[in-house]
């Protein structure tokens, strides 16, 4: 796979509602399909989508994949019967937890509920000190005793996590090697081996959290594979991680829990490839579709990382893109409340039955339904699969519940329910950036998912950003930066025992061994050594703070002056994060990380055209609604515009899936790379 | 106002101003936590903020903690008072309170408050108030059993610390001057001040967009929004009085005097008042709270049960009525000292709570562990300073109308500490951390499970700390059985155990002795004999109910000799002569 020459690569982002293909060849022009999923058999939708885009997978050089199985499975409550060996005295830390109350004014909050119940979690006589030294090491007998209780008891897949086990990996490791000679059928999940950091509690979750979808997910991916060699494919298939890069299909069955949010992260990392070809390093991508947005801070090119994530309530402990949610699509519900408010969300209509337009059940109004009034959306359009439009519905919904009883007409309860949900969104986004002590207005925001371009400038123009990107196929984006990605394995090594310095020279031995690991996990799924680079950061804080910040060093021989230079960094970073910092006081390194990318050759970029672009022609035009007022507005067909083609709003330009609003006094360039770039012009700001 | 404006209020900018101030609130937060030094507030979320009418009115709020509901405006009218009325605020000041008999919990929680102008008028208001590390004080910890206010810290009633934009240097070096963390505490004050700047810019910048008198509007109409929301929520609680009581287990110095804590709530068409007469005078010991705090944890039941998911703002307590007597220790006054009153409160919410359920059955939880249990071990280290290890435990809490109670749970978006990190910290080795089993209380639905958890010493220390529900656990309600109670005990290398009192101050633990901490559970909801026997045996599979003699005496439920089997036949004549003893 690293010969000369990228050949043709599939990448399928398989969603609840839809799968995405996106199809790359030589040409590097993209070929995209959106088709239904199947979820009782989520294989099945993939081969459809793959007839349906017309893909000879013998003629494919790799298949890179991002599935919701996992998330799927902890939703539903269908993972792997799971138990638990633990320190005994410990057994319930999966079951307290953080002992956080999210929801300060429910009283009857509810925890989220551990996925192994309290008589399948055993204790295990042994411990061991946060410095690694072995009070009491864990006995055969007990082990073997204690998973015999729990194999008696149907159970199938086995976590294994012990106090301290990232500063000396051998208890679990014993505990491990007697499992394995005695019940060799468990599928194990050791703590050390998933998330060697710590914290008990998020450890064992993430462990836990392994053990119950592995099972399932490696029963989908041997089953797709099969499927794919049947007809011929023998590349290899990559499987999308959280952290932004890939890893084998081979790999993804051990460690399944590193996959599980990869679906929004191939969004942000498109985002940055676009950022990159556009020259515009600092972006927000901007991903909104039916029921949520997703929204992730790319500064300087690098996606803003954490290393914890929260899945359906159980904490993960991960490297991966940082991605916030905010709770506003085109499903949002829109109310009258008390005497005379109007409401948008958090309630959503969302895919059933969803707004009123689709037809399918939905009376209330939702934002989707004002688009349509406003012919922001096109009222004689289709959802996927042909199914019309219900424009008639929509009225209907927003007559009845928001322009009656709020005694407007109805193209003003329509703007309304838009300006709210804009407005709302811009806030989430503004405040997503200024937590992180940025500026929004230091950023382009690249719009996608369905209803991303549709709302995009003008959430820009209220947080005041000038520049939209909308890049090419905005539909399957998330699919597209599957393909553009590279392999990452990320390795951690917990170095903080108790305010011990680290000498130079131990800092320069310890990455020296985690990039020899990271560099052989890369090798063992097939990644020529020439394609291998590392990335180096630690894990700091003041001596005493609890918040830790990870600042990056650079590659080659670790100089002297090295940790002086890291110290400014963090003084540097802690400052902009934090508005202070203390030069003065003592620092702590907490965590040694290396990140270890195997490139994966790129297909060009598609070749520029040189010949002059044709003036765009609208296919057509149609009243739209905006704040100014109502304007016959030419439509434009995407495909059909050619690069360095200039549009000035009002216009709508659709394609596939998707709608760009470009409102009066906006204007917009499409780019060699078939990105619309839309110029915001200064406006209210709220 | 004027009226023009108010009539022709559009309900989408009405929307548009409440979301702009709830973001501005919200920022607000984001910027004390980000920028604050202390993690009190910006872990463990010690704080509130919040924008405010020229009135003094809550209009946008974004607490850290639950207990903090619209508890700012009694600052802001204490300070308009000492300097004269409202008239008398300038462009540019910037006063400060921590006064205890005012607003806040104790002296360590101090308001910052910035007026803001429109032309030359006084427009509203941006505040913030956040719990200061150390204001000076008899402990650096916090001395549980003070019996004057100058024993807890100093008092910046009113303090100026900017005057028309001019720093009062002599305010900043008084309040350096008397905290053991200087640094520390210097930086949270520019915190909280840079926070209540970014409240008036974004909220300036709104009322340039829409003018001062449409802004006007739009806070007026939020509020009555507010106000007609509770009272719809409000009139799902049938006319009449409801009564309660609970007992505290002492005021911190004199042991085995219970303090009585009573409420009657009489609701009335578009009217809830809530009256404390009966609840015991103040007290020499510590645990007294003021009148205003205390109206804020009245204002948080209320809210809890009538509009939860809703941000805070005045108009959703404007038919709330709080009667306190002059003596009580909900009417705290100077120089009584108040630092744990907080246990006080937390009782009160249950009483409250516990009152309006008969009203609202499908609404309410029975009581819970007591929802705060600080606790500090104290260490020296060579050099002779203290290390000190300041845990907050959650417990129970109680089982709900529908569903068992929650097991190990705090009251807010606090976390506790990792024992990963806490061995690394400090001398200690944890011997357990584990749900105490049978101590949620018995009911249709089982009250939540308290934790255990116990710290081994590996040097010589000392213990402070303050579990209430020691001598009066958590209660059940509609026949729910009641949670075991709070335990704080010493268990020496031979086993034996030294069981401590509700309030420990600076007690003595020897190296390998081990500190235990055992949690309250939750009480039950409703009669444990209707407990669906497969909700019993799933409790039993999970050792969550563990007790013969709970399982017979309170839930009917026998079983088989040697086992955890439910012997059906005898469960079945041993639940209906339970239930012929209760109906006799």
């Amino acid at each position: 796979m690293n010969e000369d020459g990228a050949g043709k690569r599939l990448g399928i982002d398989v969603g609840g509602t839809y799968t995405d293909l996106v199809l790359l060849d030589e040409s590097g022009v993209p070929v995209s399909l959106k088709v239904p999923s199947v979820p009782g058999d989520p294989a099945r939708g993939v081969l459809d989508g793959i007839d349906a885009l017309g893909v000879d997978v013998s003629e494919l050089e790799m298949i890179v994949h991002g599935s919701t199985i996992g998330v799927n499975a902890i939703i539903q409550g269908t993972g792997a019967r799971t138990g638990l060996l633990t320190t005994a005295g410990f057994e319930d830390v999966l079951e307290i937890g953080t002992q956080s109350k999210p929801e300060m004014y429910n009283l009857l909050y509810r925890k989220p509920r551990p996925l192994v119940a309290r008589e399948h979690r055993l204790g295990v006589d042994e411990r061991m000190t946060f410095e690694g030294e072995v009070l009491r090491a864990p006995d055969a007998e007990e082990i073997v005793a204690k998973v015999q209780e729990l194999v008696d008891d149907g159970l199938s897949s086995l976590a294994i996590s012990t106090l301290h086990s990232y500063a000396n990996p051998a208890s679990e490791a014993a505990i491990k090697a007697t499992v394995a000679e005695r019940f060799p059928e468990l599928t194990l999940s050791v703590s050390s081996e998933i998330a060697n950091q710590r914290r008990e509690y998020e450890r064992t979750s993430t462990t836990v959290v392994n053990a119950y979808i592995a099972p399932p997910v490696a029963a989908y991916l041997n089953q797709l594979l099969e499927r794919v060699q049947e007809r011929g494919f023998h590349g290899p298939v990559f499987i999308m991680r959280s952290n932004g890069g890939v890893m084998s299909a081979q790999l993804a069955r051990e460690v399944p829990v590193h996959t599980l949010l990869s679906g929004p992260v191939a969004g942000s990392i498109a985002g940055r490839i676009i950022g990159a070809s556009t020259d515009t390093p600092n972006v927000i991508t901007f991903d909104m579709g039916g029921t949520s947005c997703d929204v992730s801070v790319i500064l300087d090119g690098d996606p803003s990382q954490s290393f914890e994530a929260d899945v359906e309530g159980h904490p993960v402990m991960t490297p991966l893109v940082d991605i916030d949610y905010i709770g506003a699509g085109g499903g949002s519900i829109a109310k009258v409340v008390g005497d005379r408010s109007l409401r948008v969300g958090p309630e959503s209509a969302g895919a059933v039955p969803g707004p009123a337009c689709y037809g399918k059940g939905g009376t209330e109004p939702t934002v989707s339904d004002a688009n349509v009034l406003l012919g922001r959306l096109d009222p004689e359009g289709t959802l996927a699969g042909g199914i019309p439009l219900r424009p008639d519905l929509a009225e209907t919904a927003i007559r009845e519940h928001l322009a009656e009883p709020l005694e407007m007409s109805l193209q003003e309860a329509a703007l309304g329910v838009i300006d709210i949900a804009n407005v709302k969104m811009a806030y989430a986004i503004r405040a997503v950036t200024v937590e992180q002590g940025l500026d929004p207005r230091d950023f382009a925001l690249i719009a996608f998912g369905g209803a991303g371009p549709l709302h995009a400038p003008l959430i820009a123009q209220i947080v005041g950003i000038s520049r939209v990107i909308v890049p090419w196929s905005p539909g399957t984006i998330c699919a597209w930066g599957m393909v553009n990605t590279d392999l990452r394995h990320d390795v951690v090594r917990t170095v903080d025992y108790g305010g011990r310095t680290l000498a130079v020279e131990e800092v320069a031995a310890l990455f020296a061994q985690l990039e020899d690991e990271g560099a052989q996990a890369l090798v063992d799924q097939g990644v020529h050594v020439g394609d291998i680079a590392t990335r180096r950061a630690i894990d700091m804080r003041y001596g005493g703070q609890e918040h830790t910040l990870t600042i990056g060093l650079p590659e080659g021989p670790l100089s002297s002056g090295a940790l002086e230079t890291l110290r400014a960094s963090f003084d540097d970073t802690h400052q902009r994060r934090y508005a202070h910092s203390s030069p003065d006081e003592g620092v702590e390194f907490v965590n040694v990380r290396v990140e270890a990318i195997g490139r994966l050759r790129k297909p060009a970029a598609a070749a520029a055209s040189t010949s002059a672009p044709r003036e765009p022609a609208p296919r057509g035009t149609r009243p739209v609604v905006f704040a100014q007022g109502t304007s016959e507005t030419p439509v434009y067909t995407r495909s059909e515009l050619d690069p360095g083609a200039r549009i000035d709003g009002p216009a709508v330009i659709e394609e596939d899936g998707s709608s760009s609003l470009l409102p009066p006094g906006f204007s917009l360039v499409v780019d060699g790379a078939r990105n619309l770039l839309i110029d915001v012009p200064e406006g209210q700001l709220v | 106002m004027t009226s023009s404006a108010a009539n022709t209020l559009n309900p989408v900018t009405v929307e548009i101003v409440r979301n702009a101030l709830l973001a501005c609130a919200e920022e607000m937060k984001i910027d004390l936590r980000r920028t604050s030094y202390n993690p009190i507030i910006n872990e463990m979320n010690d704080f509130s903020v919040g924008i405010f009418s020229a009135a003094g009115e809550t209009v946008a709020q974004a607490p850290g903690l639950p207990h903090f509901v619209c508890d700012i405006p009694s600052a802001i009218n204490s300070i308009a008072q000492d300097i004269g009325g409202f008239d008398r605020f300038e462009p540019g000041d910037v006063f400060l309170t921590n006064d205890p008999y005012v607003n806040t919990f104790h002296v360590h929680d101090v308001n910052s408050v910035t007026p803001f102008f429109v032309d030359g008028e006084l427009a509203g208001f941006a505040c913030s108030r956040a719990h200061w590390h150390d204001i000076g004080g008899a402990s650096a910890a916090g001395n549980m059993s003070a019996t004057e206010v100058f024993q807890e810290g100093i008092i910046l009633r009113s303090a100026q610390l900017y005057s028309r934009g001019q720093r009062n240097a002599s305010v900043f070096r008084i309040i350096e001057a008397n905290t053991r963390l200087p640094e520390t505490v210097m930086g949270d004050l520019r915190a909280q001040v840079g926070a209540c700047q970014v409240g008036v810019e974004r909220v300036l910048a709104l009322i340039e967009r829409y003018g001062i008198e449409v802004y006007d509007a739009c806070v007026a109409r939020i509020l009555a929004d507010g106000e007609r929301q509770a009272l719809d929520a409000l009139e799902q609680i049938p006319d009449g009085v409801y009564s309660a009581e609970s007992f505290l287990d002492d005021d911190g110095v004199h042991r085995s005097v219970p303090l009585r804590v009573a409420a009657t709530v009489t609701k009335s068409p578009g009217r809830l008042s809530i009256d404390l007469t009966g609840s015991s005078p103040a007290v020499a010991g510590s645990l007294n709270c003021n009148v205003n705090t205390t109206r804020s944890i009245c204002r948080l039941v209320f809210k809890m049960l009538t509009t939860p998911t809703e941000p805070a703002n005045e108009g959703h307590f404007r038919m709330v009525d709080i009667v306190v007597s002059e003596d009580s220790i909900f009417n705290a006054k100077r120089p009584s000292a108040t630092l744990p009153g907080f246990f006080a409160l937390h009782t009160l919410e249950d009483v409250v709570r516990r009152a309006l359920a008969s009203g609202m059955p499908d609404r309410v939880n029975a009581d819970d562990y007591g929802r705060c249990c600080p606790a500090h071990i104290k260490f020296r280290d060579r050099s002779g300073g203290y290390r000190i290890l300041a845990d907050t435990e959650g417990g129970g809490w109680g089982a709900k109308p529908y569903e068992d109670g929650e097991s190990g749970l705090l009251f807010g978006e606090i976390r506790v500490i990792p024992i990963e990190i806490m061995e690394m910290r400090y001398p200690v080795l944890l011997r357990q951390y584990r749900l105490r089993e049978d101590s949620g209380g018995a009911g249709l639905h089982r009250g939540g499970l308290g934790v255990v958890k116990q710290y081994e010493c590996l040097q010589d220390g000392q213990l402070n700390a303050g579990f209430e529900r020691q001598v009066f656990p958590p209660s059940g309600v509609f026949g729910g059985g009641s949670a075991l109670a709070n335990r704080v005990a010493i268990i020496s290398p031979d086993g034996s155990r030294r069981e401590l009192p509700s309030k420990t101050t600076d007690h003595p633990v020897a190296k390998g002795e081990v500190i235990s901490f055992e949690l309250a559970g939750g009480g039950g909801y409703g009669d444990p004999v209707q407990r669906d026997l497969e909700s019993v045996a799933a409790d039993l599979r999970g050792g969550y109910v563990t007790s013969r003699e709970q399982l017979a005496d309170e839930y009917g439920v026998i079983l088989h000799d040697g086992g955890n089997e439910i012997d059906v036949a005898a469960t079945a004549a041993r639940r209906s002569q339970l239930r012929e003893a209760a109906s006799a």
